[in-house]
C-alpha cells in the first residue's frame, strides 16, 4: 500500500518539477500545492500542508529569472512532506523542511544540468536552426520536456530516499526536533522578509513587510 | 488569427530552455502553425530562422511576442528590421512580465493562501491559490495574445500605456505587505502551543538570516542560510543529545 504511494508522489513530483519552469507553469511547483497534495496522496494531508507552508516562506524568495539559477522547492516539497507524513508535525519539521531545502537545492541543480544538455544539443544543430528547419525545433522541444521529467523524478527519488533515511534513522529528542523546528521557522521568516524586498526594492520592501508584519502580530494576538 | 492554438502552444514555450538561446526555440514552437498558414515556402523558412534565435522574455509573455512577431512577420518588413523589433521586445516583455507576475501576483495569491490556509481552513490555500493565480495567468496569455496579434509592431507602446502596466506601481508593495502580514501567522499556525522562548529563539535565527542577506545579498540566500542553520542546530542537538 505505501509502495503503491510512493509510485504516485514519483509521478506527482516530475509533473511538480516541469512545472516549475519547461511546461506548462501553472504553479503546481509552489510548496504550498506540491505539498499538500504529496500529504495528501500519502494520507496525511495535513502534514504536507504544514510542511508546504513553510517553505511556501522560503519561496518567496525564489526569483526564476531566465538563465539565473534557481532551487526548485516543488520537488523539495513533495519529498519533505514524505518525510513528516505520519509524524508528530510540531517534532518533525524542522527535519522535513531540512529534507525538503537539500532535495530542493539538488532538483536546482538538476535544472542546470538540463539547460547544459539543451545547450549542447542546440550547439548540435545550429545549422539546420539558423536555415529555418521546423522538424528540429519539434524534436529540441519533445527531448527538453523529457529531460526535464527525468531530472524531477530521479531528484525526488533521491529525496524520497533521504526522506525515508531521515524517518528510519534519525530519532532525535525532544529538545533537539524542537530546536530544528524553531530554526526552521525563524529562517523562513528571514526567507520572507527576502522576498518581500525582492517585491517592492530594499526599502519600500521593508517598510511594506514591517507594516505587515506589524498588522500580523497583531491580528495573532488579538483574534 | 486564431488565438487557441498559439496560446496552448505558449505553455510549452520553455521545453528547450537552453543557455544559448534562451527560450528562442520554444517561441519558435509557438509561432509555427501561424508562420506556416500565412506564409508561403520561401518566407517561412525564413520567418522560421529568425524565430529560432535568441529569446528571453518571461513565460506568460510568449503569446503577446509571438503574436506580434506573426503579425510583423506577415507584413513583410525587411529582415533588418524583424530582427530589431525582436531585440526591442525582449527588454521590454522580459522587465515587465517578472515585475508584474514573478515579484507580483504570484507572492500575492500565495500569500492570500497562507492567510486563508493557517486561518480558517487549510485545504483552501492549495485551491484558493491555484485558482485565484491560474485565472490572472491564463487571462495574461489569452490577453497577450489578442494585443500582440492586433497591434503588432506598435506593441511595445500598446503596453506602455495599458491598464496592466498601472498595475506595476501597486501589485509589488501589496504583494510585500501581505508577505509581512502572513509571516507571523503562518509561524503561530506552524508554532502553536509552544513557548516564549521557542518563539524568541526563532525571531533571533530570522534577525540573523536577515543581517546577513544584507551584508552578503549575492552571495547569502534564503536556501544556502536554511540549510546551514539547520546543519548548525543539527549538529548541536547530537552534541547535547
Amino acid at each position: 500500500m505505501i509502495e503503491a504511494s510512493y509510485i504516485w508522489v514519483i509521478l506527482w513530483a516530475g509533473l511538480v518539477g516541469m512545472d516549475l519552469a519547461t511546461a506548462p507553469q501553472v504553479m503546481i511547483a509552489r510548496p504550498i500545492v506540491a505539498g499538500s497534495v504529496t500529504g495528501f496522496l500519502l494520507g496525511d494531508f495535513l502534514g504536507g500542508f504544514f510542511v508546504g507552508a513553510a517553505l511556501e516562506m522560503f519561496a518567496f524568495d525564489l526569483l526564476p529569472v531566465g538563465a539565473s539559477r534557481y532551487s526548485d522547492f516543488g520537488v523539495g516539497a513533495v519529498a519533505a512532506a514524505v518525510a513528516i507524513a505520519g509524524s508528530p508535525t510540531e517534532f518533525a519539521l524542522g527535519i522535513a523542511v531540512a529534507v525538503g531545502l537539500v532535495t530542493a537545492w539538488a532538483a536546482g541543480i538538476g535544472i542546470h544540468i538540463v539547460r547544459k544538455a539543451n545547450t549542447r544539443e542546440v550547439e548540435e544543430v545550429r545549422l539546420e536552426l539558423d536555415s529555418g528547419d521546423a522538424a528540429v525545433v519539434n524534436d529540441l522541444q519533445l527531448r527538453g520536456a523529457l529531460r526535464d521529467l527525468s531530472r524531477a523524478m530521479i531528484v525526488a527519488v533521491l529525496g524520497v530516499l533521504l526522506a525515508a533515511t531521515v524517518k528510519a534513522y534519525f530519532r532525535p529528542s525532544t529538545p533537539a526536533a524542537v530546536t530544528l523546528t524553531v530554526v526552521a521557522v525563524g529562517a523562513a521568516l528571514a526567507a520572507a522578509g527576502s522576498g518581500a524586498v525582492n517585491c517592492s526594492g530594499r526599502a519600500k520592501g521593508f517598510r511594506m513587510f514591517g507594516l505587515g508584519v506589524i498588522g500580523g502580530l497583531a491580528w495573532t494576538v488579538l483574534l | 488569427m486564431r488565438r487557441l492554438p498559439l496560446v496552448l502552444r505558449s505553455f510549452l514555450v520553455q521545453a528547450s530552455f537552453n543557455y544559448e538561446r534562451m527560450s528562442g526555440v520554444g517561441l519558435s514552437f509557438v509561432m509555427d502553425p501561424h508562420l506556416r498558414s500565412h506564409l508561403g515556402p520561401d518566407n517561412y523558412r525564413a520567418a522560421k530562422a529568425r524565430a529560432n534565435g535568441f529569446f528571453n522574455a518571461h513565460p506568460y509573455m510568449a503569446p503577446l511576442a509571438a503574436g506580434a512577431l506573426i503579425k510583423v512577420e506577415t507584413e513583410g518588413h525587411a529582415d533588418v528590421e524583424l530582427r530589431r523589433f525582436k531585440k526591442a521586445l525582449i527588454g521590454t516583455l522580459g522587465l515587465f512580465g517578472d515585475r508584474l507576475v514573478w515579484t507580483g501576483v504570484l507572492p500575492l495569491c500565495a500569500a492570500i493562501a497562507l492567510i486563508l490556509g493557517t486561518n480558517v481552513m487549510p485545504v483552501l490555500a492549495p485551491v484558493v491559490f491555484l485558482v485565484g493565480y491560474n485565472l490572472f495567468h491564463l487571462w495574461l496569455r489569452w490577453w497577450g495574445c489578442a494585443v500582440g496579434l492586433r497591434e503588432g509592431i506598435g506593441v511595445g507602446g500598446y503596453v506602455a500605456h495599458s491598464d496592466i502596466k498601472r498595475l506595476l506601481s501597486s501589485v509589488g508593495p501589496l504583494a510585500a505587505l501581505l508577505i509581512g502580514f502572513c509571516a507571523p501567522l503562518v509561524a503561530d499556525f506552524l508554532m502553536s502551543g509552544w513557548t516564549l522562548s521557542d518563539a524568541t529563539g526563532a525571531v533571533m535565527v530570522a534577525f540573523a538570516g536577515t543581517v546577513l542577506f544584507r551584508l552578503f545579498p549575492t552571495r547569502v540566500n534564503s536556501l544556502k542560510f536554511g540549510i546551514a542553520a539547520l546543519a548548525v542546530a543539527f549538529a548541536i542537538g547530537l552534541t547535547v543529545g
